[in-house]
């Protein structure tokens, strides 16, 4: 059965005490990559457990490639060859080296390639007999990485796949993603704090905040709704007296204010700046209250 | 499964080096000495350990949570851990019974003593492992330690008592009845065990 929407999550919530992931509904479509971003304790990592199987959401439904959670996690748990899974950190056992994590993962996979496995070790220039706990943290990622893309995935899920990595690794792993998304079935959903990283790779973007999404849309629309606009603390002022609905968050210091413009609520003749990913996300986790 | 083996024996392998040490040590001792009381007791504190140990390296690393997004079952951790805890106990009673021979027990005699063994392991396998994978290895702690002394010193009191008291002159069979459905009770209890702590990972959020 082929499937539309890698990933569809339908009022997803999950409580802990102190948080609540609350009615999230987000679809990755096949064949597209998407980046979850959100300040610490924003849900992200909650959501990917859930998502996963590794937790059971209180209410709300999920499918991955297709299938149900319930599917997936019960009798055809198989269908998790399918997917790819890199967490914040390696969880490899620690004393075993590449060779023998290789042993492992063969009998656990049956779509296990141990061509593809060595050869991205080799290119990642990875000791074969050292134990995974003599790593850093950057080599235990790029071991995690290419052991999630050797059983032939059609989705990956990653954790902050690029934290504690330096840029030249950051963008080695950029590239494997981009040779991973080339295939037309496959899809990404990555979380990250770097969203530089995300803003290269990702056709769109799931804002977390606090437990809620705050958006989940197309990259380009994001570009195309939101500017930047430079201005003074007068005319900031205005602009929330005579066109409150436009400012979507804003950053103030002596000199003037930095605002983030819903364009689509705008006067027209407002002067913006394109605006990054990272200072639309820090300016309405303002205007949602940090 | 076999994967998850190879790996927890593999994790474990630094481990088993000192404990074959130690087997080799206190074995040849005992042989000499002609009191197995040590080797028995070692036997059983490594075959009771190392799956615990076993489930310390996974907990320290996050393997769980990364296990359970490939194509492996809960259920299969949680056996996997109780298949080691066997495999280990079968090496355990292999040793036991062999060094019983060697210093001149009869078989009888070598078969109660490993079956002691046998059972005290299981019972404490049984108790212990449904407690790690409801509230992990830290606090398990102290359990832990406590009960690790149950089977060295039920196998070591065997030991002794088998020694000083030499019951198979009295009734062979009657003790040897009496391990067996000691063995049956504690097996019983191990499939019990298995059974929750089959239902407690169900649950577990990870």
């Amino acid at each position: 059965m082929e499937f539309e929407n890698a990933l569809e999550l339908k009022s997803v919530s999950k409580a802990y005490p102190g948080f609540l992931l609350d009615r999230i509904s987000l679809s990755l479509p096949r064949g597209s990559v998407m980046g979850l971003i959100g300040e610490n304790g924003a849900g992200k990592s909650t959501l990917i457990k859930l998502i996963l199987g590794l937790n059971r959401p209180d209410q709300g439904e999920i499918r991955v490639i297709g299938k149900s959670r319930e599917e997936y996690e019960g009798r055809d748990f198989r269908y998790k060859e399918q997917i790819g899974v890199v967490l914040d950190e390696s969880a490899f056992p620690e004393n075993l080296n590449l060779i023998q994590i290789e042993r492992v993962l063969a009998n656990v996979y049956h779509s296990w390639d141990s061509d593809c496995y060595f050869s991205m070790m080799e290119r990642f220039s990875l000791p074969l007999k050292k134990p995974i706990k003599d790593f850093s943290k950057g080599m235990k990622m790029k071991q995690a990485i290419g052991a999630a893309l050797s059983h032939r995935p059609r989705l990956l899920v990653m954790d902050e796949p690029t934290s504690g990595l330096d840029p030249v690794a950051r963008d080695e792993l950029l590239d494997l993603f981009w040779e991973f998304i080339q295939k037309e079935d496959h899809s990404i959903l990555v979380s990250s704090h770097i969203l530089s990283d995300l803003e290269k790779v990702c056709d769109s973007i799931a804002f977390l905040h606090e437990g809620r999404l705050i958006f989940s849309q197309e990259k380009d629309a994001l570009k195309q709704r939101y500017g930047i606009f430079p201005c003074t603390l007068e005319e900031l002022d205005r602009l929330e007296k005579e066109n409150p609905a436009c400012v979507a968050g804003a950053r103030k210091n002596q000199f003037g204010a930095r605002v983030l413009v819903d364009l689509y609520r705008a006067p027209e003749n407002i002067k913006t700046e394109p605006a990054s990913l990272e200072e639309m996300m820090l300016l309405l986790v303002r205007r949602h209250g940090a | 499964m076999k994967g998850l083996l190879y790996k927890d024996m593999m994790n474990l392998s630094g481990q088993f080096k000192v404990y074959l040490v130690f087997i080799l040590l206190y074995g040849g001792i005992s042989i000499y000495g002609g009191n197995l009381g040590f080797l028995t007791g070692i036997l059983g504190i490594m075959s009771a350990i190392l799956p615990t140990s076993a489930y310390a390296y996974d907990e320290r690393a996050g393997w769980d949570r990364l296990a359970l997004t490939m194509p492996i079952r809960r259920e299969e951790l949680v056996a996997c851990k109780y298949l080691l805890g066997w495999i280990l106990i079968l090496i355990a009673f292999l040793l036991t019974v062999t060094a019983q021979l060697l210093i001149g027990s009869d078989l009888a005699e070598s078969l109660f003593v490993g079956l002691i063994l046998v059972a005290t392991t299981l019972l404490y396998l049984s108790v212990l492992l449904p407690m790690l994978f409801r509230f992990g290895v830290e606090m398990s702690r102290v359990i832990y330690v406590v009960l690790l002394l149950v089977p060295a010193f039920a196998v070591s009191a065997a030991v002794l008592f088998f020694t000083v008291y030499r019951p198979f002159s009295v009734s062979k069979s009657f003790f040897i009845g009496t391990i067996c459905a000691f063995i049956f009770l504690a097996a019983l209890i191990n499939y019990g065990s298995l059974r929750l702590s089959v239902k407690i990972y169900r649950k577990k959020e990870l």
